[in-house]
């Protein structure tokens, strides 16, 4: 018999299950990768929907005294749009990224609460499908913010207010575990090295836009209490018959609703802090500054909120002090912007599609800030509140801002997620159908609403001189929709056809490019220790020395033997 | 619109002999420190300079300069202002003038082994509960002072009113030790409950800017009833007196989290590089560790 | 303000162009490691707030013009604005009572007179108007006349204009009403001052006539219900 062997000194590997595969793999698993995907792919098809809604908005308004959908139903699509692309597409594809992202990019294993994350993604899908379930009786029609009286059971008696009540609460509590976990999870289980210096700056935004949720969610989650009980139990917060105050609601909703812009936006600015540095070949133009700013936005956006109501009976006085702190928050928004062009200024900069998103995202938010900064100034947005200059405004921010970004990290981590590339061609294809359909749609109305058009409005007269306008409007929109489409095929065909991936497509910066793509259920076969908020530039580095150790060895090695072969030959022979 | 017969104008300074002269001495104890550390260093700290000048002006204009004077009998916007003035500005201006290195390099060693962490008083300030008490006290001072009845009273009984600014000063200067952590020997530890203490104390004091920025009724009767001056009504003067406090304090927030939040990514910085160097005896950078070793 | 927007903008747009151009990847082209600057990047800050504080100082002075009424006269041009003011100075103005309500706008004149949807004002008169609600908020905009107040029930919104010619001015209400808020249109036409006494005079006339009128009809019909009740129980 043979002695045992001593142990060898090894890697020492884990037990490795087999992955399972089945479905209900899927609906049970706690994986912080499955979950982020299965956020990911509902968020896609809300999007679908939302979009769908909107290009039938936009079929209706393309030439007056349209009766394609009636006033009923275009108010249902109002809401029902706002509401979707708000609550069950931005904010949770988010929550998609950061959970397939964030543990790979800090060098953890999962979330810190993994069973947690699972149940928040199962809320947020039951407040889409409760949502959702109301297209089959009535649907609500009283606007994405449900303004008191109209949304009281008076004025709204239908379920269809309801469902959206149960909606903001399912995605809120959603929302807040989600965030209480990513707090914790970066809090705590970052790799060795990675002080809060080294964070990446997507962790950044992610980390938050967590903390404002846990500060907003709450504030909204009582508001829609009140109108719950007011609709249903005879109470009396928001209905000035009985002594309440529609303007209490309003208050409310905007202490929630100005901090969920920047909810919406935080992670778009973290990823275009990702992307840009990688495609410029350099690092990221100020990294204090822009963590800085991005925390420093945040936490002043909570004492905005009036100027969502600067045509509301307030006084003088505190529509100037709301506009004085509206105005501040645009300092630090600005540093961001110049810092993230001054990161592609002397870089080597290479064309991909994630680049694009992102330079297109730079271009169209820094439109959407200038005008919001207009809007900050009350009398102009006495005149322009509420017109279609609102809703160019805001989807120069959020289709722009927040659904470029989203677009950039869509083909940014694509590779990552699946092992295979988006298609380029196709990528920027579609971002050209993007750009061109988004300025033509929402540029042209900043003009309609100079004119007078107000919002939410399901048709206007000829007379108005407002159908060439909204004409051009659809066109832009149907042109979006096509760009938003290619993505869709992009990501359809890519997923069986696309080019294998490996490891590290971009030569990126961060950890989530060190393991396999797609990552192992475990995420790392070994946890790198951190040295710079690029890590990967080091273990690259590392690795490059390694090999050409291991080349220097081999090559000794092979010198060696053929002396050994040459000194055996002669021996042999001189035998 | 014409000037309310009495009311003071840019001219209206008084020369207050006890304000003067805690000024003059704390600049005097200031100058002494920053000669220490000047000559110990030799390099020019222009902006802790500056921060503690400004606080001492800042103090001066809240009580010497016609600020005071409205307060006292004209405008509540005036009287919130100066609160504001003392209780939130001066402290951090003066707090900031006190920041690293100046305290450990220029204090004379007598008091600085008062403030030493194995010293009675500097354990006090290193307590663990030292900033909530701060916090505390801020609460007390800001909430306390604002009843309307507190706030009426002291502004016309001059004793009362000196023990109220002075315990807003205090209770300023506290919490922004807390906040600035000017204190030798602790500069190197990142303490980021630092911006939650920031964070509760602005949250503190909205809860007094707030209400009186949207309620739509007078809540102090002494400036309800009392002389109008520019031409500004009593409610006017109360949503002014709310919208500028709230103003000043947001400001001063986002400035000071900026700051603040810059200063602890530093010191988290500076802590990961001793650490690193300090374990710099393994030269493998990336250290291969077994994933079961977890 | 736009053209501030404007230089902003090119000089961002510009910046972007210009290095997406200059620096594409080259071979041989390295970039350089620039990881920031301290300096710049205050500066850059400061700017930013300067222009923001150059912005508020041209808002506050210009709001006092806007927010207060002009006087009545003849002045060139049209004037409009707003505010918590409700009265122009010298007290010569003439005080119009708006309600929103589903899905009409109603407008009461001084002398008791009424209307609906349209509005009609004398010229070269300063128009104080009490903006109401009803049911649900409404939101009043004419954008020819300055801009939009909330119609909120429970408060009560103020805002001013001055009309120096005549003609019809056309707007709507600018805040989700309900079903039919794309069909809640106001106008306002402004007529010389002799008409428009003219006119709302008649105007109380007639409705004092309508409801003599209505009365006898209201009457009529409650006996011929009677009469139906009595023959069909």
């Amino acid at each position: 018999m043979a002695t045992r062997a001593a142990p060898l000194p090894q890697i020492a590997s884990h037990r490795v299950e087999r992955e399972r595969r089945d479905w209900t793999s899927w609906i049970t698993t706690t994986d912080h990768k499955r979950i982020g995907i299965l956020y990911l792919a509902t968020c896609m098809v809300f999007f679908l929907i939302g979009g769908v809604e909107a290009v039938l908005m936009r079929s209706q308004l393309a030439v007056p005294n349209n009766t394609l959908i009636n006033a009923e139903h275009y108010n249902q699509l109002v809401t029902m749009h706002g509401t979707t692309m708000i609550f069950l597409f931005v904010v949770p594809v988010w929550a998609g990224f950061a959970n397939y992202l964030v543990p790979l990019m800090i060098g953890a294993r999962d979330m810190a609460f993994p069973r947690l994350n699972a149940l928040s993604y199962w809320l947020f899908v039951s407040g889409g499908v409760v949502f959702y379930a109301s297209v089959f009786w009535s649907p609500p029609d009283a606007g994405w913010f449900s303004y008191t009286p109209l949304s009281n059971g008076t004025y709204s008696p239908t379920a269809g207010q309801d469902t959206w009540i149960y909606l903001i609460h399912l995605t809120g509590l959603a929302s807040a575990i989600g965030a209480i976990n990513i707090v914790v999870t970066i809090a705590t289980m970052r790799a060795p090295g990675m002080g809060w210096g080294r964070l990446p700056l997507f962790c950044w935004g992610i980390l938050t836009q967590a903390i404002m949720l846990i500060v907003a969610i709450p504030v909204i989650g009582a508001a829609v209490t009140m109108l719950l009980t007011d609709r249903h139990f005879h109470t009396c917060y928001f209905d000035p018959r009985c002594g309440g105050s529609p303007l209490l609601w309003q208050h409310l909703f905007w202490f929630f609703g100005h901090p969920e812009v920047y909810i919406m936006i935080l992670p778009g600015f973290g990823v275009i802090s990702e992307v840009l540095p990688v495609f410029a070949r350099k690092p990221i133009f100020g990294y204090k500054a822009i963590a800085a700013s991005t925390v420093g936005i945040a936490f002043l956006s909570v004492l905005v909120w009036a100027h969502h109501m600067f045509t509301a009976p307030i006084p003088l006085v505190v529509l100037a002090f709301f506009m004085l702190s509206s105005m501040a928050i645009a300092v630090p928004t600005g540093v961001k912007v110049i810092n993230w062009v001054a990161t592609l200024w002397r870089g080597s900069i290479i064309f991909k599609t994630p680049l694009y998103f992102a330079c297109g995202f730079l271009v169209l938010f820094t439109l959407g800030g200038l005008s919001g900064v207009m809007l900050a100034i009350f009398p102009i947005d006495w005149q322009v509140h509420g017109s279609y200059f609102i809703v160019a405004h805001f989807h120069f921010v959020l289709v722009a801002g927040a659904v470029s970004a989203v677009m950039a990290a869509l083909y940014y981590w694509f590779p990552k997620m699946t092992g295979r590339m988006l298609s380029e061609s196709l990528g920027k294809l579609s971002f050209w159908f993007q750009f061109v359909g988004f300025l033509v749609t929402f540029g042209i109305q900043h003009s309609l609403g100079l004119s007078g058009m107000p919002r939410r409005v399901y048709t206007y007269n000829a007379h108005m001189d407002w159908g060439t306008d909204n004409l051009i409007s659809t066109v832009g929109a149907f042109i979006l929709a096509t760009g938003v489409l290619l993505t869709v095929a992009n990501v359809v065909r890519s997923l069986k056809h696309g080019v294998a991936a490996g490891p590290d497509p971009w030569r990126a910066n961060t950890l989530e490019w060190l393991t396999t793509s797609p990552p192992p259920v475990h995420d790392f076969d070994v946890i790198p220790k951190v040295l710079s908020v690029e890590p990967m530039q080091e273990i690259r580095a590392q690795i490059a020395g390694q090999s050409r150790a291991v080349d220097r060895q081999r090559a000794e090695a092979r010198h060696a033997r053929s002396v050994a072969a040459i000194v055996a030959r002669s021996a042999r022979r001189d035998a | 619109m014409s000037i309310a017969a009495g009311a003071p104008g840019w001219g209206a300074w008084s020369a207050d002999p006890a304000v003067i002269g805690a000024v003059l001495l704390s600049a005097a104890g200031y100058a002494g420190c920053y000669r220490r550390l000047a000559r110990r260093t030799g390099r020019r700290y222009t902006g802790h300079v500056l921060a503690f000048g400004g606080g001492l002006c800042v103090v001066m204009v809240a009580l010497l300069s016609p600020v005071d004077e409205l307060a006292d009998r004209w405008l509540l916007s005036a009287h919130m202002l100066q609160h504001v003035l003392l209780a939130d500005i001066a402290p951090a201006l003066l707090v900031l003038g006190i920041r690293p290195p100046l305290l450990a390099l220029g204090l004379p060693p007598a008091l600085l082994r008062v403030l030493s962490p194995r010293a009675r008083f500097g354990r006090l300030l290193r307590n663990r509960l030292m900033a909530p008490i701060a916090l505390g006290l801020w609460a007390a001072t800001q909430w306390g002072w604002s009843i309307p009845t507190a706030f009426d009273f002291a502004a016309a009984h001059p004793l009362v009113h000196a023990i109220e600014h002075l315990s807003l000063l205090g209770s300023g200067l506290l919490l922004w030790t807390v906040v600035v952590d000017p204190l030798p020997g602790s500069s190197r530890r990142a303490l980021w409950s630092r911006l939650g203490y920031l964070g509760a104390s602005r949250a503190i004091s909205a809860l007094v800017c707030l209400p009186l920025t949207w309620i739509g009724t007078t809540l102090y009767p002494r400036y309800a009833v009392g002389a109008r001056a520019y031409g500004i009504s009593a409610l006017t003067d109360q949503h002014i007196a709310g919208a500028a406090m709230c103003l000043t304090e947001f400001f001063v927030f986002g400035v000071a989290f900026v700051v603040v939040f810059l200063d602890l990514l530093a010191r988290d910085e500076k802590a990961t590089y001793l650490a690193e160097r300090a374990s710099r005896s393994a030269p493998d950078a990336t250290a291969r560790q077994p994933v079961n070793a977890r | 303000m736009l053209i501030i927007a404007a230089v902003i903008f090119g000089a961002v747009a510009g910046a972007l162009v210009l290095f997406l151009v200059r620096y594409r990847a080259r071979r041989g082209h390295v970039a350089s490691q620039v990881r920031g600057n301290t300096r710049l990047e205050i500066s850059w800050t400061g700017a930013a707030a300067l222009i923001l504080v150059v912005l508020a100082v041209l808002t506050f002075s210009r709001l006092h013009g806007m927010v207060t009424p002009a006087a009545s006269g003849d002045h060139a041009g049209a004037v409009f604005a707003t505010v918590d003011q409700p009265s122009a100075p010298g007290g010569h103005a003439l005080h119009i009572k708006i309600i929103g309500r589903q899905f009409i706008w109603r407008f009461d004149y001084p002398n008791g007179a009424y209307s609906y949807e349209e509005l009609t004002v004398p010229i070269n008169m300063t128009v104080v108007v009490d903006i109401y609600a009803v049911d649900v908020n409404h939101s009043w905009w004419v954008p020819k006349l300055g801009g939009k107040f909330d119609a909120i029930p429970g408060y009560v919104n103020h805002t001013w204009f001055k009309i120096t010619r005549p003609g019809v001015f056309v707007g709507q209400c600018a805040e989700l009403c309900g079903q039919h808020h794309a069909e809640m249109i106001a106008t306002v036409r402004a007529i010389p001052l002799a008409a428009w006494e003219a006119w709302v005079g008649r105007q109380k006339q007639l409705i004092a006539r309508a409801g003599v009128e209505g009365q006898a009809a209201h009457a009529k019909l409650n006996s011929q219900t009677g009469a139906a009740q009595v023959e069909n129980p």
